[in-house]
């Protein structure tokens, strides 16, 4: 995944949440029958080039409301291992740009392994998610699905890391947004006790990304298709599926406000340059330049 | 027990919903994919760029478009390959030589085949000159068409972009003389030159056809073999220059009103026209003068002979650029000449002439008939059944698929359909609509004398069709008709008079109106269809002074061929080889595709015919007549496929 405000990728978190920065705290124990955990999310982002796009006249920026709410279930299969399942349901209104404005649902399994309930033993997991896009745009419209293996682990009282290797995959009405890529991704976790969690994440994707631009040589020439993009009424863009080199990072920082909520604030910075050949030189870098500032506010039942 | 129970239900309920992600897509009418070939649609017209005679061949092959046809072509005008690749091309030309004068252009060629073009020209101080064009397109699997992104790749040179590169050398032949145009093409990357060019994304076309089709040249058949066994290129009677190889194709204006520009420095319409009016100068050098001149861009041309083409398109350059001496520095799109504004024509001309014919047109005709240059309205109404038959039936005109495309969408083609309807033609359908080609027309050949028993008939010049259904309409008793449902049903008549036919053709979607053969069925006609041979239509040519009382060699008309008996190959003797090359020639002038529009029968008959109606070729009277005797035996020798 590119732009979370276009959810141009294949896979990872939607809208504002899938917070990595969560106390502790909040991460076990639900008041809830049948269910460990639910967790809603409700959060608002400010995205700087919800096209992704390269030239300045390419981008446009949006601000957007959103929820997230995600329910678990974990299922032992024997002392070492469980399955947990998670259900998943996000939106997210876009201001400017309802075109982006969208619902997904889906499902988690994630098959957990951990040796021992020793402090330093890591979780390892592989997972399968998949999701089904409902887009006002209708050219995004589709599914979605992410296969991959995680490990986490305590690195001290303080400091928690995680890791995460998927294949991303996204299918939609228009060829733009049918995906696949792959992400590598490293979070780190800083407890600050009761004054919250600092959080970092850095991940890289090597695959599809879809960008918005006007129908120029560098952009058609990027493209392995496009369409025009019904997302942005009037502003005759396109939106061009190409394949590129993405970096993501975000930096967060959680307070918790209590046993079972907290306020999350965060910056992702997404940087992605295309892998395309061009054989003849263009003015400025083709490389394309996102940043999401995102408020949230979750709540753990 | 229970905990895998529930564990395998929720693993069920998880791969369900991971199906389902898995599912969708298919892709949006909206999607473009770049690099997507165009797709032909089955059952449209798709004869773009080729001669509307295209030399159709005994087993069906279109000679001009087979690879026989380029390499004779080339061995006529680069006998020793001298000029093989690009590289090799621009050193034999002299480009980046430092002399002479050379300019290079880029503009988007918005209205004829859609690429961004980037032209370099040179004139040598000998006066030769030589053009090559890059050529630029994004395919995006539509239509070829113009987008301003072709024009950004011809300025940055993209090579993934860069379809063909064209050259057009005007220069003498290997043997000296007058200079001509020559065409080539070349690979984009390894710069060989090449028999082929897919100028219009509708497949390879065979050189120099898809050039000459449209720069005034012509598509003879190829004439008996050289020593070496292999074909050799029609070698032309009016050709000033006397060399195989001069199709009498031209260089075309630089219409530099129907061409786009960036707003790139160095790119914009008023960077471009001092170099695009440098060379239409030197296009115009290349033009023949019929009558003298004293202005200083004309010293540069030769005077024209009366056989060839008298340098028409002069008038548009001059006309263009305020007239002579080219006072205007820039190119402006002249208004409708005044032999089309004094005949009140000035809105066809501007709707159907100037965007669609003219680019073309202006290239043909000679000094001796030049109806076809279209410079006139007359000469323009002159064509009128052949444009119908082109234009609203064929669908193989205009020339160009860009071109055709925008005609159909224009107010053209409504201007066109209102002009043919005056005179005389249904150009117009029952509701009204401007026809347009696809539709399935019934030909079933021109009307014709035969003799009593089995005569095989065919309805395969018809239009987008595949099936067909033919009938006797009238006629005297007895006469039968077999296979009636197939394209060649054979009719029988065991009495003298006159048959009337019908056939309808149809496609999977529409039926055409019938189509009337009228059958004369004379049993006393001499020769019988089936056996007249190349020697009786020898004898017919030769006859008296009518037909080669000019179509002579050194006769001061001029004409393209002559239809005497003489040392064709040069071997000093008149030898069975002369004879064979005569017969290449003389059907060549047969279009097996539509016999009736064959130069053999419309000439003769007296369509724009210098020499006008020939005795026994009066098609006003009907089959069978002593009048128009000479036309039956032409015609029946060609629908029996002209055998030598």
């Amino acid at each position: 995944m590119t732009s979370a405000a276009q959810d141009t990728g294949a896979g990872a978190a939607v809208g504002p949440g899938s917070v990595s920065g969560a106390p502790a705290s909040s991460r076990s124990g639900s008041t809830l029958p049948f269910l460990d955990r639910l967790q809603i999310e409700l959060g608002y982002t400010y995205d700087d080039n919800v096209t992704l796009g390269r030239a300045p006249d390419e981008i446009l920026w949006d601000q957007s409301v959103g929820f997230n709410a995600s329910a678990s279930r974990a299922l032992p299969i024997d002392d070492h291992v469980r399955l947990v399942v998670t259900g998943l349901l996000t939106g997210q209104k876009f201001d400017n740009y309802n075109g982006l404005s969208n619902l997904l649902g889906g499902l988690e399994a994630e098959l957990q392994y951990r040796q021992s309930g020793a402090f330093d033993a890591i979780t390892f997991a592989a997972f399968a998610r998949g999701w089904l896009n409902n887009y006002v745009s209708h050219l995004r419209d589709g599914s979605q699905y992410s296969v991959g293996v995680s490990a986490r682990g305590a690195v001290t009282d303080r400091i928690e890391l995680s890791g995460e290797l998927a294949w991303n995959q996204r299918h939609a009405q228009s060829d733009v947004w049918d995906l696949s890529d792959w992400s590598a991704r490293v979070n780190v976790d800083y407890s600050l006790g009761s004054h919250g969690t600092l959080y970092l994440t850095g991940e890289y994707q090597r695959g599809d990304v879809v960008s918005d631009g006007f129908a120029t040589l560098v952009n058609v020439s990027l493209a392995q298709v496009f369409v025009l993009d019904d997302a942005f009424p009037g502003k005759d863009l396109f939106a061009y599926r190409s394949s590129a080199r993405t970096w993501l990072s975000t930096v967060g920082y959680n307070l918790p406000l209590g046993q079972r909520s907290s306020i999350d604030v965060s910056w992702r910075r997404i940087q992605s340059t295309p892998t395309a050949q061009l054989g003849f030189d263009v003015q400025g870098s083709l490389r394309y330049v996102d940043n999401q500032y995102s408020v949230v506010w979750l709540m753990l039942f | 027990m229970m905990a895998l129970t529930r564990t395998i239900g929720w693993i069920s309920a998880v791969a369900a919903v991971l199906l389902l992600a898995a599912c969708g897509g298919g892709g949006s009418p909206g999607d473009v994919h770049p690099g997507a070939e165009t797709p032909i649609v089955p059952g449209e017209p798709n004869a773009f760029l080729l001669f509307p005679n295209p030399q159709v061949q005994a087993d069906g092959s279109l000679q001009t478009d087979t690879p026989a046809y380029a390499q004779a072509y080339y061995a006529a005008i680069d006998p020793n390959n001298t000029k093989d690749t690009l590289a090799k091309w621009r050193a034999a030309n002299g480009f980046d030589s430092g002399t002479g004068t050379q300019v290079t252009s880029v503009f988007g060629d918005s209205r004829d085949l859609g690429f961004g073009r980037r032209l370099t020209a040179r004139q040598n101080p000998d006066g030769t000159l030589a053009f090559y064009v890059e050529n630029y397109l994004i395919k995006t699997g539509a239509d070829y068409a113009f987008s301003p992104i072709n024009l950004e790749a011809a300025i940055v040179r993209d090579p993934n972009a860069l379809v063909y590169v064209a050259g057009i050398e005007f220069s003498p032949g290997p043997s000296g003389g007058a200079s001509f145009a020559k065409f080539f093409n070349f690979n984009v990357e390894t710069g060989v030159r090449e028999n082929t060019v897919d100028i219009d994304g509708r497949g390879d076309k065979v050189m120099p056809g898809p050039c000459i089709a449209c720069h005034g040249g012509r598509a003879d058949a190829l004439t008996p073999p050289d020593a070496s066994g292999n074909p050799r290129f029609n070698l032309l009677l009016n050709a000033v220059s006397g060399a195989r190889g001069d199709v009498m194709g031209q260089l075309p204006p630089f219409e530099v009103a129907s061409f786009q520009f960036s707003t790139d420095p160095g790119y914009t319409r008023a960077d471009q026209e001092p170099l695009l009016k440098a060379i239409n100068r030197m296009v115009l050098c290349s033009y023949p003068l019929p009558a003298s001149s004293t202005f200083p861009e004309d010293a540069c041309r030769r005077k024209a002979s009366s056989g060839e083409w008298q340098g028409t398109a002069a008038a548009l350059i001059k006309a263009a650029y305020g007239g002579d001496g080219l006072p205007n520095p820039d190119y402006a799109e002249p208004a409708a000449p005044s032999a089309w504004a004094s005949a009140g024509q000035s809105s066809l001309y501007d709707a159907v002439e100037a965007p669609a014919c003219r680019g073309c047109h202006q290239m043909r005709g000679t000094g001796m008939q030049s109806d076809l240059d279209f410079e006139t309205f007359t000469k323009f109404q002159s064509f009128a059944d052949r444009t119908f038959a082109t234009v609203v039936n064929r669908g193989d005109m205009p020339l160009a698929k860009l071109i055709y495309d925008t005609f159909h969408a224009s107010s053209g083609e409504g201007a066109l359909a209102d002009f043919l309807v005056g005179q005389g033609f249904p150009a117009r359908g029952a509701g009204g609509t401007a026809l347009r080609p696809g539709r399935p027309i019934a030909d079933p050949g021109p009307d014709r004398v035969v003799r009593q028993g089995a005569t095989q008939l065919s309805a395969a010049n018809s239009l987008f069709a595949d099936t067909y259904s033919w009938s006797i309409v009238s006629g005297p008793n007895g006469a039968t008709l077999t296979n009636a449902n197939t394209v060649q049903p054979t009719f029988n008549a065991t009495t003298d008079g006159t048959y009337v036919l019908s056939v309808v053709a149809s496609n999977a979607s529409a039926q055409s109106a019938p189509t009337s053969l009228t059958l004369v069925v004379n049993n006393a006609l001499t020769p019988d269809p089936s056996a007249i041979r190349f020697s009786d239509i020898k004898a017919a040519l030769q006859d008296g002074n009518e037909c080669q009382g000019c179509h002579a060699p050194g006769s001061p008309l001029h004409p393209p061929v002559a239809f005497t008996s003489y040392d064709r190959d040069g071997d000093g003797a008149v030898t069975p080889t002369d004879d064979a090359w005569f017969y290449a020639e003389v059907r060549s002038r047969i279009n097996f595709a539509e016999i009736v529009a064959s130069a053999l029968l419309q000439k003769s008959s007296g369509h724009h015919h210098f020499g006008g109606l020939g005795p026994g070729f009066d098609t006003s009277l009907p089959p069978g007549q002593p009048g128009r005797a000479k036309y039956d035996l032409f015609l029946n020798w060609a629908l029996n496929g002209a055998p030598q």
